[in-house]
C-alpha cells in the first residue's frame, strides 16, 4: 500500500493533474481569493514570492487547465484574470482551495506536489532547501 | 425644469441628509482615518445600487482581498456572490500602479469591464497616492494623479466613490486637500471620542449640484443591516415640524389623577408639553403611570420612554397602585421603551424616538425622566437644550400630549422650577411637587406653576398616594380631620410654612 493512499491532499491533487508544482498551487489559491484580478506577471511574482519565469509557466498551466481566463492580449503588461471552476469536476477545485487555506493543508498539498513524479522542486521551495515550512509565498 | 438625475445611495438615513441623493456622475471623495467605515460605506453604495436600483457596479480593491470583503458583507446581510452571479457586480483586485496606468488608457481593461456590464457605480477602496500627508504624494503630483483618475471615471459616466485614508484629519486641523477641489462631493467620516466612548460621524463637506444637510451626523454599522445614518438632532426636519404647536385649544386629555383635572382646566391640551418637577420619591412616576393607564381607559395609545427603570420594575410599580400594566402592554395600547442611560448617543436615540412616534402613533407620551437625559448629556452646553427642543417639536408635530418627569434636586420647597435645566420657556405646563414639612411629618404638595394659555390659581394642593390606589389631589378644605388643610398655611413652597392668622380672632 502506498504511503499516500490515505493522504487527502494527494487524493485531491490526483483529481487535478494539471497542478504539478507549488507555484501552480499558490497561484491557484491566489486567484481563488482574488477571482477577478487586474495585474501584471511581475506584480504576481512579487506578491507570491516566485521568479517571473515560474509565474509565467504556472499562469500557462492554469489557463490551459481552464481554471483561469484572461483578457485578450493588449499592449500593456497587466491583464485581467478571471478565476473559474469550469473544466473541473466541480468539487475538487474548491476542496483544494479550502484545504490550502490552512497552514497545515497548504503544507500537505505542497508536500504532495514536491514528491509527485512531475512535481520536483521549484521556486522558493528550491531556494529554501525543499523545506515547505520556510517557503515564503 | 427637468427632474434632477440623483443617485440614491440606498444607505439608511444618508439619502435624507443628501436631499434624496447625489447628482449622477459626481466624483465622491470619501475621506477618513483607519476604521472609520469607508470600505463599508463604499461597498454598501455599490451593493444597494445593484440590489435595489438595478444599477450594476464595480468594486476595486488594492489591499483587502475580495474574499474578505465578501465575508464581511455577508455579516452585514449583503450577498455579494449572488450579485456577481447575476452579473450586477464585479469585484476587481488590482494594484495602484496598474490602476493608475489603466485609467489613462483609451482602451482601459477596467473601464471596458465597466462598460460591458453596464456599470453605473464604482467604488475604489484606497485611491492611488496617499493624500493629506505633506511630503508624501501630496501637492501638484497628487492632484494630477487624481485628475487623471477623475477623467477616466467620468468618461464612462460612472458615479464613483473613491475612498482615501486621511489620517491628518482631526478637529483642529482640517486640511484642504488637492483632491477635494477636483471631487464633486466630499464626505468625511470620523471616529470621535466622547468621554471614554467612541462615536462614528459622517459629514458632507461639499456636494456640487444639490442641497444637503451640513454638520456631523452620527452613524452606526449594524450587523445584518449595514450602515445606518442618524441625522444630527439639531438639523431641521420639515416645515410642518418647525411650525407645529398646540393648535387645538379645546380638546383636553385627562390626567388620570383624581382631583388634578380640575386644577388643569379639565386636562392637558393636545400637542402640549407638561413637566412634572419634584425630588425623587415624591410621586412623579406614580402620576405618570396613572396618566398612561388613563389613556388606556380612554382608548388612547400611550408611549412610555424610560431611562430610569426597566420594564419589569415599571410593571411591578404599577401593580402596587392597582394598575395591571402588563395587560395594557399585551393589549397593544401601551408601548414601553427602556433605554439604558449610559453613553446615550443622542442622534441615534432621537432617531429611535422618531421612529416609535411615527409608527406607534401615540396620543400620550411619557418620559421618565428628563433629568436622566440631563445628567448624561450635561446641562451646560447646547446639546441637552437642542435635544429637548427637538423632542418638543417632534411631539407637537404629531400632536401628542407629552409629560416629562423631571427630578428637581430640592427636597423642601423650590427655588427654581427646573433646576439647572433652563428650558421652562419651551414648556406649556409645569407642575411642582414638593415635600412640605408640617409638624413632624412630610406632606405632599402639588402646585400648578405654569399653564400656558390657561387660567391658573397657582394654589398649592395636598396630595396623597395610597397603596393599591395611586395618587389623588385632596380638596383644599379637608373635611373634619386630624390635620389642618394646606389652606390654613402660607409660604408652603418657600420652605417657611406658617399658620395663617385666624380671621375670626380679630
Amino acid at each position: 500500500m502506498s504511503a499516500y493512499e490515505d493522504d487527502p491532499a494527494r487524493t485531491l491533487l490526483e483529481r487535478l493533474p494539471a497542478l504539478q508544482r507549488p507555484c501552480d498551487l499558490d497561484l491557484l489559491v491566489f486567484f481563488a481569493k482574488h477571482p477577478r484580478t487586474l495585474i501584471s506577471s511581475e506584480q504576481l511574482a512579487r506578491l507570491l514570492g516566485y521568479q517571473l519565469e515560474e509565474i509565467a509557466r504556472s499562469l500557462g498551466v492554469l489557463l490551459a487547465a481552464g481554471f483561469l481566463t484572461q483578457t485578450p492580449t493588449v499592449a500593456r503588461l497587466a491583464r485581467m484574470y478571471v478565476f473559474t471552476t469550469g473544466g473541473t469536476d466541480g468539487g475538487s477545485l474548491p476542496a483544494v482551495v479550502e484545504l490550502a487555506s490552512t497552514r497545515e493543508g497548504r503544507l500537505a498539498l505542497r508536500r504532495a506536489l514536491t514528491h509527485s513524479p512531475a512535481g520536483g522542486t521549484d521556486g522558493l521551495a528550491a531556494q529554501a532547501g525543499d523545506d515547505p515550512g520556510t517557503v515564503v509565498g | 425644469m427637468a427632474d434632477r438625475d440623483l443617485v440614491k445611495t440606498g444607505i439608511s438615513g444618508l439619502d435624507s441628509i443628501l436631499s434624496d441623493g447625489i447628482p449622477r456622475g459626481n466624483l465622491i471623495l470619501l475621506e477618513g482615518a483607519i476604521g472609520t467605515g469607508k470600505t463599508t460605506l463604499g461597498v454598501e453604495f455599490v451593493y444597494r445600487g445593484a440590489s435595489q436600483f438595478d444599477e450594476p457596479g464595480i468594486i476595486v480593491l488594492f489591499e483587502v482581498s475580495p474574499d474578505k470583503i465578501v465575508r464581511d458583507a455577508a455579516q452585514l446581510g449583503w450577498d455579494l456572490p449572488a450579485l456577481e452571479r447575476a452579473r450586477k457586480l464585479k469585484i476587481i483586485f488590482t494594484t495602484r500602479q496598474v490602476f493608475g496606468q489603466e485609467l489613462q488608457q483609451a482602451d482601459s481593461v477596467l473601464l471596458e469591464e465597466a462598460a460591458e456590464m453596464g456599470a453605473r457605480r464604482i467604488f475604489v477602496d484606497g485611491v492611488p497616492g496617499v493624500i493629506g500627508v505633506p511630503g508624501n504624494g501630496g501637492g501638484v503630483e497628487a492632484r494630477d494623479t487624481f485628475h487623471v483618475l477623475a477623467e477616466g471615471l467620468q468618461r464612462e459616466n460612472l458615479t464613483a466613490v473613491l475612498a482615501v485614508e486621511a489620517t491628518a484629519f482631526n478637529d483642529q486641523r482640517l486640511l484642504a486637500l488637492p483632491e477635494e477641489t477636483i471631487a464633486d462631493t466630499v464626505i468625511r467620516l470620523r471616529m470621535e471620542e466622547v468621554t471614554r466612548a467612541a462615536v462614528r460621524s459622517i459629514e458632507i463637506v461639499k456636494s456640487r449640484g444639490h442641497d444637503f444637510q451640513m454638520g456631523r451626523h452620527t452613524f452606526k454599522i449594524v450587523d445584518g443591516r449595514g450602515m445606518e445614518v442618524y441625522r444630527r438632532v439639531q438639523a431641521p426636519r420639515r416645515p410642518s415640524r418647525d411650525e407645529a404647536a398646540a393648535f387645538d385649544l379645546t380638546t383636553r386629555i385627562t390626567t388620570g389623577v383624581p382631583g388634578l383635572d380640575a386644577l388643569v382646566n379639565g386636562g392637558y391640551l393636545l400637542g402640549s408639553t407638561t413637566v412634572i418637577s419634584g425630588i425623587s420619591g415624591v410621586g412623579k412616576s406614580v402620576m405618570g403611570l396613572q396618566y398612561v393607564a388613563e389613556g388606556a381607559r380612554c382608548g388612547q395609545r400611550s408611549l412610555m420612554l424610560s431611562l430610569d427603570e426597566q420594564v419589569p420594575q415599571i410593571i411591578r410599580n404599577a401593580n402596587s397602585i392597582g394598575i395591571d400594566f402588563q395587560q395594557l402592554i399585551d393589549s397593544g395600547i401601551v408601548l414601553v421603551q427602556y433605554d439604558t442611560p449610559q453613553e446615550i448617543e443622542i442622534d441615534h436615540h432621537f432617531h429611535g424616538i422618531e421612529q416609535l412616534v411615527q409608527e406607534f402613533k401615540p396620543t400620550r407620551v411619557l418620559f421618565d425622566s428628563l433629568s436622566t437625559y440631563g445628567s448624561n448629556l450635561g446641562t451646560e452646553g447646547r446639546m441637552f437644550r437642542d435635544f429637548f427642543h427637538a423632542l418638543v417639536a417632534l411631539m407637537k408635530e404629531h400632536q401628542t400630549v407629552t409629560v416629562y418627569n423631571h427630578e428637581n434636586p430640592e427636597m423642601l420647597g423650590m427655588a427654581s422650577m427646573m433646576g439647572d435645566f433652563h428650558m421652562s420657556s419651551l414648556v406649556d405646563n409645569i407642575l411642582l411637587m414638593n415635600w412640605i414639612e408640617l409638624g413632624d411629618a412630610f406632606r405632599l404638595g402639588l402646585t400648578v406653576a405654569k399653564m400656558r394659555a390657561n387660567p391658573n390659581t397657582r394654589a398649592t394642593h395636598e396630595c396623597e398616594i395610597l397603596n393599591g390606589q395611586g395618587m389623588r389631589v385632596l380638596p383644599r378644605q379637608i373635611p373634619a380631620s386630624m390635620v389642618r388643610p394646606f389652606s390654613s398655611y402660607q409660604n408652603l413652597i418657600s420652605r417657611n410654612p406658617a399658620r395663617r392668622p385666624d380671621p375670626s380672632a380679630t
